[in-house]
């Protein structure tokens, strides 16, 4: 039986966050997308489907945070992270409000994105 | 006090020699205490841990802090907690009876726990002396008087800044008096606004060389020359360090937000009246713009 892999879209306007990011997906046996503003994710999100999408807040064109709501206006049950420097409780309360699944601030550490992945796998599964 | 009255402490349990302890102790004045002994201190770290840490530092090019927080030993904001309180002159003889090999880390783990048991008697009076340690560096050689109450802002984003150019750039970093902004064209300039109940400009002008070892630190990653990646490393940097002072702030009640960071290339900086602060790194010179309002 031939499983799917965890298909991920990551959003972030710095080059280094993507491929960092997309590089220890990738490690993690994941199949990585990028984008690289608001307006784009939103876009390729409805192109792809994706399992799981890592979403910055600062970022041009659109925000992050608009893009999350727009993401879950076309998708209610889209799993979308935040992965931003600006962890305030203002952001937090926001990102929640519009339905994000958690939110890690920068700089992550490995493990809290393995347990993102672990999790959506799981719920996959389930 | 503390390295007065630990140094007497060893003395009495036969530790050390009268000749040793004046040894260490003129060393402690110089010595700059490692993360590791701070680690120890507080109980953040085992020694068994810090050794481990040590070790991995052999064969990986990173930090202590980075390690030890990858090794589940530390978290992010045990982390944060050490860097601030690493100019803690009074740890300064425990650094250096280490660095002499007088005690090793289980010893020097062993006489701290068997001190802070004999002399402290309460918790709440093992902390006072645990924080005991602040920015002292910073807040000798930088004057924002002229800037009023303002200064208090000026004097944490800088604390801020230098421990995480501590943590991720240069544990030997050394701040310089800060100077009115002035305008110079700057080789390489990233910037970023904070704004909300405050408004702060915050950036960061190095030259070429600079630059690029700053983005390969930062990134770990191998950067062959200034590219998209190399800018965008040193952008991170910045971002990553507002964003926590964005935090702080919120915090304590000031809600503050990011605009987006630009990286500019031999241009004067936009900012007209501010502070420029040198900050001199072992492999080049940053020099920090700040204005508010």
């Amino acid at each position: 039986m031939i499983t799917e892999k965890t298909k991920i879209l990551i959003c972030d306007d710095s080059s280094l966050i993507r491929k960092q990011l997309k590089d220890l997906l990738t490690k993690m046996d994941c199949e990585v997308v990028e984008a690289v503003n608001g307006q784009q994710v939103v876009n390729v999100f409805k192109e792809i489907q994706p399992d799981l999408v890592f979403m910055d807040i600062v970022m041009p064109e659109v925000d992050g945070l608009e893009a999350l709501r727009n993401i879950r206006e076309y998708k209610q049950d889209a799993k979308v992270v935040m992965l931003s420097s600006v962890g305030t409780s203002t952001k937090l309360i926001q990102a929640l409000k519009y339905g994000a699944m958690d939110f890690i601030q920068k700089p992550y550490t490995t493990e809290q994105v393995l347990k993102v992945v672990t999790d959506v796998r799981q719920s996959k599964l389930a | 006090m503390f390295n007065q009255y630990i140094g007497q402490y060893l003395l009495n349990k036969n530790k050390i020699t009268a000749d040793q302890l004046v040894e260490v102790m003129n060393y402690a004045r110089s010595v700059r205490v490692k993360l590791g002994v701070l680690a120890i201190n507080v109980g953040f770290m085992t020694a068994e841990q810090v050794e481990k840490v040590h070790q991995l530092q052999r064969v990986k090019d990173q930090r202590f802090g980075e390690l030890a927080v990858d090794q589940g030993f530390l978290t992010n904001a045990q982390l944060e907690s050490l860097l601030e309180n690493q100019n803690c002159i009074e740890m300064g003889l425990s650094q250096a009876l280490v660095d002499k090999k007088y005690l090793t880390f289980a010893q020097l783990e062993e006489i701290l726990a068997s001190y802070k048991v004999n002399h402290e008697g309460s918790k709440e009076q093992v902390q006072d002396i645990d924080t005991m340690g602040v920015d002292q560096a910073g807040k000798l050689v930088l004057d924002f008087a002229a800037a009023g109450e303002q200064g208090k802002i000026y004097q944490e984003y800088i604390a801020l800044l230098q421990r995480n150019i501590m943590r991720f750039l240069d544990s030997d970093s050394l701040l310089g008096r800060n100077e009115p902004v002035g305008e110079v064209v700057h080789q390489w300039l990233v910037h970023q606004n904070i704004e909300g109940e405050t408004n702060l400009f915050t950036g960061l002008a190095m030259d070429d060389a600079t630059l690029l070892v700053i983005a390969r630190k930062y990134s770990g990653e191998i950067l062959p020359e200034i590219d998209e990646l190399a800018k965008d490393s040193v952008a991170e940097f910045l971002n990553m360090v507002n964003g926590i002072f964005c935090v702080n702030a919120s915090n304590q009640g000031m809600e503050l937000d990011l605009q987006l960071q630009k990286i500019v290339h031999n241009q004067i900086s936009p900012l007209k009246k501010g502070y420029s602060i040198p900050v001199t790194l072992s492999f080049g010179k940053i020099q920090v713009l700040l204005g508010l309002g």
